[in-house]
């Protein structure tokens, strides 16, 4: 079903579309959550709630791009469960290694609370990747939004795993070079 | 903790550059593409060794033509004005082999000194000449009368192809002179060792029913001799 059709059946208020949105998108989901969450049982209740919240969202919203919407919903709802785990000291999956990696570009704590709010940080971030090769910056996204471990991402690319990580850590040197240039504090 | 904002800016990326992340798969480099820097590396060293073959074969041949030179220079005075005789007649009869006259329309037999009157002579004729005459003629002498030019060369029938014809020099067994009758300016002698030979005069001989070649031909050879030819029919 083409994804207009599903948005209209949200519109529309039908059940379907959860059944539908699970049928082409539930895979996808559970694959994001599944990279930030260790816990299987955690990621099918952030799929779960996903969909709770798609349902919640449309109306009024209508996403461009429904599987990026969905995506990120089930993102947000992981990474709130595994700070939610972290915190209880219940196990944190993969995130835990990719902020560690994360930290060393971003700008100092108080700086960016001070100075961007994170939909202007977001902003900033969506201009670097556009300015990155076509190939650098999936391999970013791959990385630092879908979450995806290293040797996945060496083998979805062809690479091996070194010159994976030695991409990203320069994008990441380079990403800290550009938030400086937009006046964000290191 | 900085590195979560970071973490949840992220997430607020352009839906296009996630959807493409999506399903973006790079491609595997073919396995060819490996020995490409090799190859391309291996065509330039080719290219330029063959360049630089190239560049000593002509360096060669310049040095040959550099040695010939002074051997030309120390020719006696008289080779001068014989040549000079043999360089102003050459392009005069280019000019006449414009046109090929019919064959009907043949000259008499000594029609040479008519037909190549001085004053009709082109300068930049004599540029054509692939050789500068600079040795002796072959009879010595300054003016050139048509009893000067015994014949010195037969026609080979046996080899004369339609357009092409060749000839022999009678003193030299060894020699091959070709002439090709082009299109619009007559037609060119060559010796095929080298050299070129251009018709004199007016003067053509018919052989066969469509065949025409001239009976006077002066020669300029690589080793810079100059001969004066007139054909001989077989």
């Amino acid at each position: 079903m083409e994804d207009s059709a599903i948005i209209d059946l949200y519109w529309a208020r039908e059940e379907r579309a959860l059944q539908e949105t699970d049928r082409k998108y539930g895979a996808y989901c559970h694959a994001i959550a599944s990279n930030i969450l260790k816990s299987r049982e955690d990621a099918e209740e952030c799929v779960s709630d996903t969909y709770l919240h798609a349902w919640n969202a449309m109306p009024p919203q209508r996403p461009g791009v429904l599987s990026a919407f969905l995506g990120r919903i089930t993102r947000n709802l992981s990474f709130d469960r595994c700070r939610h785990n972290m915190a209880e000291k219940r196990g944190g999956g993969a995130l835990p290694a990719c902020l560690d990696e994360l930290s060393e570009c971003v700008p100092a704590a108080e700086s960016v609370e001070e100075r961007a709010e994170q939909h202007e940080l977001a902003a900033v971030i969506d201009a670097f990747l556009r300015t990155l090769p076509e190939r650098e910056c999936m391999l970013f996204l791959r990385r630092y939004w879908y979450v995806d471990p290293i040797a996945d991402i060496a083998d979805r690319f062809s690479m091996n795993e070194n010159t994976v990580k030695s991409i990203l850590r320069r994008t990441r040197e380079r990403l800290r070079q550009y938030l400086l240039k937009e006046g964000i504090a290191v | 903790m900085s590195a979560e904002v970071l973490f949840a800016a992220i997430g607020g990326v352009g839906d296009d550059l996630v959807a493409k992340a999506e399903h973006y798969t790079a491609k595997p480099s073919a396995h060819w593409q490996r020995w490409l820097p090799l190859a391309a590396c291996a065509a330039l060293v080719i290219t330029v060794g063959a360049f630089a073959l190239r560049q000593g074969s002509l360096s060669d041949n310049f040095k040959t033509e550099s040695a010939m030179a002074p051997a030309a220079e120390a020719a006696p005075a008289e080779a001068a004005v014989a040549e000079e005789a043999a360089v102003e007649e050459a392009p005069e009869s280019a000019e006449a082999a414009e046109c090929w006259p019919a064959a009907e329309e043949a000259p008499a037999e000594n029609a040479v000194e008519d037909a190549v009157p001085e004053e009709e002579m082109e300068p930049e004729n004599t540029e054509e000449s692939p050789q500068e005459p600079t040795a002796q003629s072959e009879s010595g002498k300054g003016d050139l009368e048509p009893d000067d030019l015994p014949p010195r060369a037969a026609l080979l029938p046996e080899l004369t192809l339609f357009g092409q014809a060749y000839a022999r020099d009678l003193q030299d067994e060894d020699s091959l002179l070709s002439g090709l009758r082009e299109e619009d300016c007559g037609e060119v002698w060559a010796e095929v060792d080298g050299g070129n030979c251009y018709i004199l005069g007016d003067e053509y001989m018919v052989i066969g029913q469509d065949m025409l070649y001239p009976r006077y031909v002066v020669c300029f050879t690589d080793d810079g001799d100059v001969g004066l030819y007139q054909i001989q029919t077989p």
